[in-house]
C-alpha cells in the first residue's frame, strides 16, 4: 500500500513536469546547424524544402567529395554544401576540381575556407564586423546585390547585418567572376571557371538558413543562387559541417558484423533480464540495527591519553609496580610491598628468575619509588624488566 | 502471469551459458563461417529454458516445507530451528533456501543449498542465539527450486510469520536444573565445596564409613544393628535467595553480544530455579533509579513461571542506579534473614565506596554477596607486547582498571560483605558455586 502512494507521487511529479515542459513557450535554437532537418532560425528546412521545384533529383549525403565523386563521378550534375568552415583534404579537392572541370557545376557556401582548395585558388574571406579593418556600419540590416551581368543586378536583398558579414579578401582573379557583392562592394559569391566547369564559392552560408531565406524577397537570393547550377543530380552535401551523422562509436563497426552485433545483443539481453531477475528480492528487507558497542577499550585509550598529556611517567611506573606486586601475591604469595620482608633468593626461586635479576628490578622499583619524577626512557626501561620478569 | 514472474528465478547457470555464447559468437568473427555453431547453441539454449520452465511449474505443488521453531527462543543460548524440506517433483532438484530470520540477528546472507532426489525429505538444522530479549518475528522461508537444467529457479515460500518470544535463558535453567536434581553439581565444571561446620537439618541414618565425621555417630541405631551408624544431615531448607539486579548504566556493556543485564537475568533465573529445587524460597528485585519489580520469596508451584516472566518484562534505560531505594524496599520488606544475590557493576573503588553505607547496612540483617564482573575484553590488552610510550600507557591504565576490581573485592570484605567477582561467561556457574558454598558454610 505504501508502494503505491509512492508510484502515485512519481506519476503526479513527472505529469507536472511534462505539462510544463509542453505548455512553456518553446525557446528558438539559435546554433547554427545548417541542417535540412532543422526548423530552428539557422537550419536549412526551408530551403530544402523548395529545392525540388528548381532540381530535378537531390540526394543528400554525408560523405565527402572524396567518397561521392569516387561512385558519381560519372553522372553529371552537381554539388552544394553548406558550413560554417568548409577544410578541404587533397583527395577531396583533386576529386572535385576533375568533377568540376568535366564540366559539372558546384556551389560551396562556408565562411572561411582552409585547406587544398583554398591555397590552389589563393581564397580567403575575411570577417569584416569581428576582424574590424575600420570598417564599421551602425545599421543593422545590409545588402546584398548580384553583380553578374546576366543576373538582375538591380535588385537587392536585405539581410540581419549580424549574421552576413564576411567576403572574399582575395582570390585567384584570373580565374574568378564576382557573382555577388554586399553592400560595400565586395563579392561574397564568386565564380571560378575550371575546365568546362564552374566552381562557385559562397561566403554567407546563413543567407540560406531559414530565417533569413523567409523573410521578405530573400528567397530569390537562395533561387538564383541554387539556379547557378545544373537542375539534374544535385547532391546536397551536409560533410562539411554536420559530420557523418552516424554513430562515431566502435559499435558502428560491432553492429556491421553479424555474429559481433549477436554478441552485442546477447549482453544487452542477459544483462537485462539479470538487472531484472537479481533485482527482484528473495527475502524481505532487514532494517539495520547496530550491535550494542563494548566500549572498554574506548574508554583506556581515552583515560590513558589523558595521561599522556600529562606525560606523569611517575604516576604510570607506579601503577605498573602495583599491579606487578598483585600480580606477585596471586600468583606466588610473595608480598613484596615491604622491602624489609624481601627476600630476593626466595622470590628469585619461586618466579624462576635468577637472583642478580631480582635484585637489580627491586632496586630499579625502590629507586623509582623514592624519586619526585622520572623520564620517559625509565619508565620503558621498568616496563621491559617487569615484563621479563614475570614471563619466566 | 504475474504468479510466474514473481516466482521466476534466473540461475547463475543461465548468464554462465550466455557469457560462453557470446565468447563463441566473438570466436565465430575470429573463424570466418563458423556463426552457425553459436547459433545453433543459442537456439538450444532458449529451447532448454522453455523446457525448464515445463518442468517447473507443470505442477501446481513442487515442493512442501515448513519451518519449526521452539515456543520460545533462549537468550543467548544456540536455539535449534529445522526447516523440513520436502521434494514432490519426479526428478532430482536443487533446492536453495533463504530464511527470513528474525531483524534482530541482523543476518543477510542465510542460505542453505540441498539436493533432493524425487519424493525424498529432509530436514535442515541450523542455530541461532538472540542476545535480546523481546518478540522476534520470523518470516517466510523462501526455496529457490531447480531442476538438473539447472537454468530457471521457482520461488515457494511458507511459514509465514511467526512470532516468537525470547526468553531469559531456559536452556540453562534446564541444564542446571537437572543437575541439582540428581545432585550432581560437584561434577561438570561446578566444583566440590568443602563442608565446613555442620548443619542442623536431620536427614537419615546411615552405616558409618571411614570419613564419616564421628561425632555423628547414632549410638542407639548402632546398637540395634550392631554396626556403627552415623546420621547424616542435609542442608537448612527455606530460606530465602533473593537475586537483586541493577539495571542501571554501568549494566549496559556488552559482552559477546549480550549485555551484563542479560548475564545477570540468566543467572538470577538458573539460581532461581535452583534454590526452589533445593526446596529453598527465591525471589526477585530489579532496580534502577527506583526498584521496579518485586517478586517475594516463594516456594509454590508457579514461583519459577512468575520469576521467568518477571525477567522476560524486564525493561531498562540504563539510567544511574539509586542504591538508597534498594536499601529502603529491602529494609522494608524483607523480614527475614536472606541470601541477596546483587548483580551489578563496579569500575572503581571510588564507586562502590559510595555505595557501600547501603551494603554494609544491607549486610547486617541479610547475607549479601555483591557479583560484579571482571572486563573481559581488557584481557588481550593485558597480555600485549607494549613497545612505544603510549602503549605503555594504555597497558598500564589497563592493569589499573583490572587491580581495581580486584581492590573492590577486598574492599567488600573489609565490610564482611560477599563478593564474586567473574567473567561474565562464567556467571551462572560462579553464581551457583558461591550458593552452594554459602549454604555449606551455613551462612544464611
Amino acid at each position: 500500500m505504501k508502494d503505491w502512494k509512492y508510484v502515485l507521487y512519481l506519476v503526479i511529479f513527472i505529469g507536472i513536469y511534462v505539462s510544463i515542459q509542453l505548455l512553456s513557450p518553446k525557446s528558438h535554437n539559435w546554433t547554427i546547424t545548417l541542417s535540412h532537418l532543422d526548423k530552428d532560425p539557422y537550419g536549412t528546412y526551408a530551403l530544402h524544402e523548395v529545392m525540388p521545384d528548381i532540381f530535378d533529383s537531390i540526394r543528400l549525403s554525408n560523405e565527402s567529395f572524396y567518397e561521392i565523386l569516387e561512385v558519381d563521378s560519372l553522372n553529371p550534375g552537381g554539388i552544394i554544401s553548406f558550413s560554417t568552415s568548409l577544410n578541404t583534404q587533397a583527395e577531396d579537392t583533386d576529386a572535385l576540381l576533375k568533377y568540376v572541370s568535366k564540366g559539372n557545376n558546384v556551389f560551396l557556401s562556408a565562411h572561411y575556407f582552409y585547406g587544398q582548395l583554398a591555397d590552389t585558388f589563393n581564397i580567403s574571406t575575411v570577417d569584416y564586423l569581428f576582424d574590424g579593418n575600420g570598417i564599421i556600419d551602425q545599421r543593422d540590416s545590409m545588402e546584398l546585390r548580384y553583380s553578374n551581368t546576366t543576373m538582375d543586378t538591380t535588385t537587392t536583398f536585405l539581410f540581419r547585418r549580424s549574421s552576413i558579414h564576411n567576403y572574399f579578401q582575395s582570390y585567384d582573379t584570373l580565374l574568378t567572376t564576382v557573382v555577388a557583392r554586399n553592400d560595400m562592394g565586395e563579392a561574397v559569391t564568386i565564380k571560378l571557371n575550371i575546365g568546362e566547369g564552374a566552381l562557385y564559392l559562397n561566403s554567407t552560408p546563413l543567407a540560406f538558413t531559414n530565417i533569413n531565406f523567409l523573410s521578405k524577397e530573400n528567397h530569390q537570393f537562395a533561387s538564383a543562387s541554387a539556379s547557378l547550377l545544373d537542375t539534374k543530380n544535385l547532391i546536397w552535401t551536409e560533410f562539411y559541417h554536420l559530420g557523418r551523422m552516424e554513430a562515431q562509436t566502435p559499435l558502428r563497426f560491432i553492429l556491421s558484423q553479424e555474429s559481433l552485433s549477436w554478441a552485442y545483443y546477447l549482453i544487452i539481453g542477459a544483462l537485462l533480464l539479470f538487472m531484472f531477475f537479481e533485482g527482484k528480492r528473495k527475502q524481505r528487507i532487514i532494517p539495520i540495527i547496530p550491535p550494542l558497542q563494548n566500549t572498554s577499550l574506548e574508554f583506556v585509550s581515552t583515560i590513558s591519553n589523558l595521561y599522556y598529556q600529562h606525560a606523569d611517567h611517575k604516576n604510570i611506573a607506579e601503577k605498573k609496580i602495583a599491579f606487578f606486586f598483585d600480580q606477585l601475591r596471586s600468583q606466588f604469595y610473595i608480598d613484596a610491598h615491604h622491602i624489609a620482608k624481601r627476600d630476593y633468593e626466595h622470590i628469585a626461586a619461586k618466579t624462576g628468575n635468577d637472583v642478580v635479576v631480582t635484585t637489580a628490578l627491586f632496586k630499579t622499583i625502590t629507586n623509582i619509588q623514592s624519586r619526585e619524577s622520572i623520564s620517559s626512557p625509565e619508565l620503558i626501561d621498568i616496563t621491559k624488566q617487569l615484563d621479563q620478569f614475570l614471563k619466566q | 502471469m504475474i504468479r510466474l514472474i514473481k516466482s521466476l528465478f534466473i540461475n547463475h547457470r543461465f548468464f554462465q551459458v550466455v557469457i560462453g555464447l557470446v565468447v563463441l559468437f566473438i570466436f565465430s568473427f575470429v573463424v570466418q563461417g563458423l556463426i552457425w555453431i553459436p547459433k545453433i547453441l543459442f537456439l538450444s539454449l532458449i529451447a532448454a529454458c522453455v523446457v525448464d520452465l515445463v518442468l517447473l511449474y507443470r505442477v501446481k505443488k513442487g515442493m512442501l516445507g515448513a519451518r519449526f521453531t521452539p515456543d520460545k527462543l533462549s537468550n543467548g543460548d544456540e536455539n535449534e530451528i529445522r526447516i523440513y524440506l520436502e521434494n514432490l517433483y519426479v526428478f532430482t532438484t536443487r533446492h536453495r533456501i533463504f530464511d527470513e530470520i528474525p531483524h534482530q540477528f541482523q543476518k543477510r546472507d542465510l542460505q542453505f543449498e540441498v539436493e533432493l532426489k524425487a519424493g525424498e525429505k529432509k530436514t535442515i538444522p541450523y542455530f541461532i542465539r538472540p542476545v535480546k530479549r523481546g518478540e522476534y518475528s520470523f518470516g517466510a522461508v523462501n526455496v529457490l527450486v531447480s531442476t538438473p537444467l539447472g537454468l530457471l529457479s521457482r520461488k515457494f515460500s511458507f511459514s509465514q510469520n511467526k512470532m516468537v518470544p525470547v526468553y531469559p535463558s531456559y536452556m540453562q535453567m534446564r541444564k542446571y536444573e537437572l543437575l541439582a536434581i540428581s545432585n550432581r553439581l560437584m561434577e561438570t565444571g561446578i566444583k566440590k565445596i568443602r563442608r565446613i561446620g555442620h548443619n542442623q537439618e536431620f536427614e537419615l541414618i546411615k552405616e558409618y564409613v571411614s570419613g564419616d565425621d564421628f561425632r555423628t555417630v547414632n549410638w542407639k541405631a548402632t546398637s540395634r544393628r550392631s554396626k556403627l551408624m552415623v546420621n547424616h544431615y542435609q542442608d537448612e531448607r527455606s530460606q530465602q535467595v533473593y537475586s537483586l539486579i541493577d539495571k542501571g548504566r554501568a549494566m549496559q556493556m556488552p559482552f559477546d553480544g549480550l549485555s551484563l543485564l542479560d548475564y545477570a537475568i540468566n543467572a538470577s533465573l538458573v539460581i532461581s530455579n535452583i534454590a526452589i529445587k533445593k526446596s529453598d524460597k527465591a525471589g526477585l528485585i530489579t532496580f534502577q533509579e527506583t526498584v521496579n519489580t518485586v517478586v517475594p520469596a516463594a516456594r509454590l508451584n508457579g514461583q519459577m513461571r512468575n520469576i521467568q516472566e518477571a525477567l522476560y518484562k524486564q525493561k531498562t534505560a540504563f539510567v544511574e542506579t539509586d542504591f538508597s531505594a534498594l536499601h529502603a524496599t529491602i529494609r522494608h520488606k524483607l523480614n527475614q534473614r536472606s541470601l541477596l544475590l546483587l548483580f551489578t557493576n563496579f569500575e572503581t573503588v571510588f564507586a562502590l565506596q559510595r555505595q557501600l553505607p547501603y551494603f554494609t547496612s544491607l549486610a547486617r540483617q541479610h547475607l549479601l554477596v555483591v557479583i560484579f564482573f571482571e572486563n573481559t575484553e581488557l584481557h588481550h590488552l593485558l597480555n600485549k607486547k607494549t613497545d612505544d610510550l603510549k602503549e605503555i600507557y594504555q597497558k598500564a591504565i589497563a592493569e589499573r582498571l583490572h587491580l581495581e576490581k580486584k581492590l573492590i573485592v577486598k574492599e567488600l570484605q573489609k565490610h564482611g560483605i560477599q563478593a564474586l567477582l567473574t567473567k561474565p561467561e562464567n556467571l551462572t556457574v560462579n553464581t551457583i558455586n558461591k550458593y552452594l558454598e554459602l549454604k555449606a558454610r551455613n551462612l544464611i
